[in-house]
């Protein structure tokens, strides 16, 4: 229970407000070209200190999109965590999630980066381990600790950025000539690959769906896992040539991977995780190939579309009785037409069809990639990690909304709460609006594609052949089909043991024998014990050799103190 | 055994619980509803081939081979219900054991006065039901010594 009937309400028409006046600002320094610095200044002569935000087009069209996001994931929430007797602890989790994506998107140096950072981390944690089930505790575990290591690798990096003399991002833009070590470019590269759960850092967001879908929607969609391809776009200076490549081939095997599980999967948010994930891996390509604005505009709009897709999940969840297997769903388009529709929407986008959000940034990664691209193996990567975001979307489709009723009788299967639709219905809006007006506000001439034929209509015949062959497949009734594949799909090639259980496993062991020889073995024998025991044996010759008298021990205390005055003298 | 048996189970809860486990098994592979019930028909069919079975060995044999097949075919990701051990929506509720409230301190407390005085009495009241019921353990160990 909540303490104010219409707090919901008020934090989400506040975050409304604030995005408009962000947005609005976004949109006055995108057309003048100019950059604002908000600087505390703190110090005397000895020791300075300031605090500085940048508002920039970046950040301002970044912050308004989180904040869009955040008022209808909140106003969702009034409904969707309506029962819950947390629900206090759940919005202050949310608001401090919030700022802390705020200060992220707002610092101009890394040192301030560091602050939003850790705060995401730890919220998000706080998020996970909402539920107080064993699942959503060792889901907050792989969270937190993959999350962890890239903490790590950010404060690596402040101490090189220290030894080179400025924390700001924009300043070492604006150089011309930088040569950096590849080890902080490397930092700063795997440090956002943990946030943006590129392979071999993939585990923790399947499993973070153990949180609520709200959560889900506004966390592990759009800002949490964004802050990765932030922090490269933020710092793309640093890439060299070497990082490039490794995230280039990180990428695309990545997208590869959660293509590939997400078809073989059978939990509903798992599917849109790891469409996530292989959007994110479609980002971090950009990225290797330079295509900085770009991987941004797809931020934004990829952030729209799966909050929304997100948000659709969440009512079907709760209208077929809380289960979130697909095999429960089914012809739910009759009892949620509304929810179909802007799921369709969001799907669609995600497919990159022809004049949705998804196809302004998608498709002109495509094919700029197409241009600029690396090799034919490459290229044929992407196409068909482009097929398998296709087939597994349509299989979404087909099982949620096409196929028969899979679930149990006496579900209350209907859509009546507006509190749910509003947000859904207001995001579906902005999504579709999302991709042109983006586009001209991000793009101020339009960039000019040189493509040979096949390669222009290869998006578009990738996506139209995949719609075709998955539809045609889920006709197929042979059970154990793929066997070997499925299971190992199914258990996402491995990936959760191997960065989870086998890695702790390995190291705990390891750590035991450390403890126990070392540790409070030998350690102990020659330290702590080894001086005490000297110690004691050395007090006993004394005593013996003063015959326990004490007339004698203090003589033998003058002689001492004798000799040092004498040495000191 | 490599196991600790815990159960006798007779032959047709044996038969029983295969027999459940088996259409478990196709309704997590089947893709629609339709196709479900076919397997299931056919499942029930395999069953009635083997009912007029008498020698027990036999019996004994297929229900081993059906066990290791249901196994070794087994999917990757097995349903459960969402509220049910392994669902998505288990464990959501956490139920604070009743000792947790003699933790609270005398501030919190005096918050609930009626309830906690309540309480006291209602502990009270447990001892003596329970020495009526079963005796009172720290007189007899008494008067032993």
């Amino acid at each position: 229970m909540t303490v104010d009937k219409y707090l919901y309400q008020k934090i989400s028409f506040f975050l409304i407000n604030f995005m408009l006046v962000i947005g609005f600002t976004g949109v006055f320094l995108s057309l003048s070209g100019v950059s604002i610095f908000i600087e505390w200044f703190l110090g005397g002569s000895s020791m300075n200190f300031s605090l500085i935000f940048l508002f920039d087009s970046i950040s301002c069209f970044f912050l308004s999109v989180v904040l869009c996001i955040s008022a209808n994931v909140v106003w969702y929430s009034k409904s969707y965590m309506a029962t819950d007797p947390n629900a206090n602890r759940f919005i202050l989790l949310v608001v401090g999630f919030i700022t802390s994506m705020a200060i992220l998107i707002i610092s101009p140096n890394i040192l301030s980066i560091l602050l939003g950072w850790d705060g995401l981390g730890l919220i998000s944690y706080g998020l996970v381990i909402y539920y107080p089930s064993s699942k959503s505790s060792s889901a907050g575990m792989i969270t937190v600790l993959s999350n962890r290591v890239g903490d790590v690798c950010i404060l690596l990096s402040i101490g090189w950025f220290m030894s080179v003399g400025d924390f700001n991002f924009s300043i070492w833009a604006l150089l011309s000539n930088t040569d950096f070590s590849i080890w902080v470019s490397f930092l700063v590269m795997l440090a956002a690959m943990t946030k943006s759960a590129q392979i071999p850092f993939s585990a923790w967001l399947p499993a973070a769906m153990a949180a609520p879908t709200p959560v889900s929607a506004l966390v592990h969609s759009s800002t949490l896992v964004t802050a990765g391809v932030y922090l490269l776009i933020r710092f793309s200076f640093i890439l060299g040539e070497s990082c490039s490549a490794f995230l280039m081939f990180i990428s695309i095997m990545t997208m590869f991977m959660s293509g590939v599980v997400a078809i073989f999967e059978y939990d509903f948010k798992k599917i849109i995780a790891l469409s996530t994930l292989s959007q994110l891996g479609m980002m971090m390509f950009a990225i290797s190939l330079g295509l900085f604005e770009v991987a941004f505009f797809h931020l934004l709009t990829h952030a729209l579309f799966k909050a929304l897709l997100f948000l659709c999940a969440g009512i079907l969840i709760h209208g077929v009785g809380n289960t979130q297997d697909i095999r429960s769903f089914g012809s739910l388009s009759l009892n949620f037409p509304l929810v179909t529709v802007c799921m369709n929407l969001a799907n669609l986008s995600l497919c990159g069809v022809p004049f949705l959000a998804g196809f302004y940034s998608k498709d002109l990664i495509v094919e700029l990639a197409c241009q600029y691209s690396w090799g034919i193996f490459i290229l044929l990567m992407m196409f068909v990690c482009l097929s398998l975001t296709v087939l597994y979307s349509v299989r979404l489709t087909y099982l949620s909304f096409v196929s028969a009723y899979g679930g149990g009788s006496l579900v209350s299967v209907c859509e009546t709460d507006y509190s749910l639709l509003a947000p859904v219905v207001i995001l579906s809006f902005t999504s579709l609006m999302s991709g042109p007006v983006l586009s001209w506000l991000s793009f101020s001439c339009p960039t000019l594609i040189f493509l040979p034929t096949f390669l222009k209509w290869g998006a578009l015949f990738f996506v139209v052949s995949s719609v075709v062959i998955m539809v045609s497949l889920q006709r197929l009734v042979y059970f154990y089909m793929w066997g070997t594949v499925k299971k190992f799909s199914g258990l996402m090639w491995f990936l959760p043991w191997l960065t989870g259980q086998w890695l702790t496993l390995n190291t705990l062991k390891n750590a035991d024998q450390f403890l126990k020889i070392y540790d409070q073995g030998w350690l102990e024998f020659y330290s702590s014990k080894g001086i005490s025991m000297g110690a004691n044996s050395m007090s006993l010759f004394s005593l013996k050799f003063q015959h326990n008298s004490l007339k004698i021990h203090f003589l033998v205390f003058l002689v001492w103190l004798f000799m040092c005055l004498i040495y000191i003298l | 055994m490599a196991y600790l048996q815990t159960e006798i189970l007779g032959h047709t809860q044996k038969v029983c619980r295969l027999y459940k486990s088996a259409l478990k098994h196709v309704f997590e592979y089947a893709p629609n509803r339709a196709a479900y019930r076919y397997a299931a028909v056919c499942v029930r069919q395999k069953f009635e081939e083997n009912r007029h079975l008498t020698d027990a060995l036999k019996v004994q044999t297929l229900i081993e081979d059906t066990k290791e097949e249901l196994f070794q075919k087994q999917h990757s990701h097995p349903f459960r219900y969402a509220t049910s051990p392994g669902g998505s929506a288990y464990g959501r509720e956490l139920k604070s054991p009743d000792w947790v409230l003699d933790l609270w301190s005398p501030d919190e407390k005096a918050q609930y006065p009626e309830y906690f005085a309540r309480r006291e009495e209602m502990k009270k009241e447990y001892i003596v039901y329970w020495e009526k019921k079963f005796g009172n353990k720290a007189e007899e160990l008494h008067h032993h010594h």
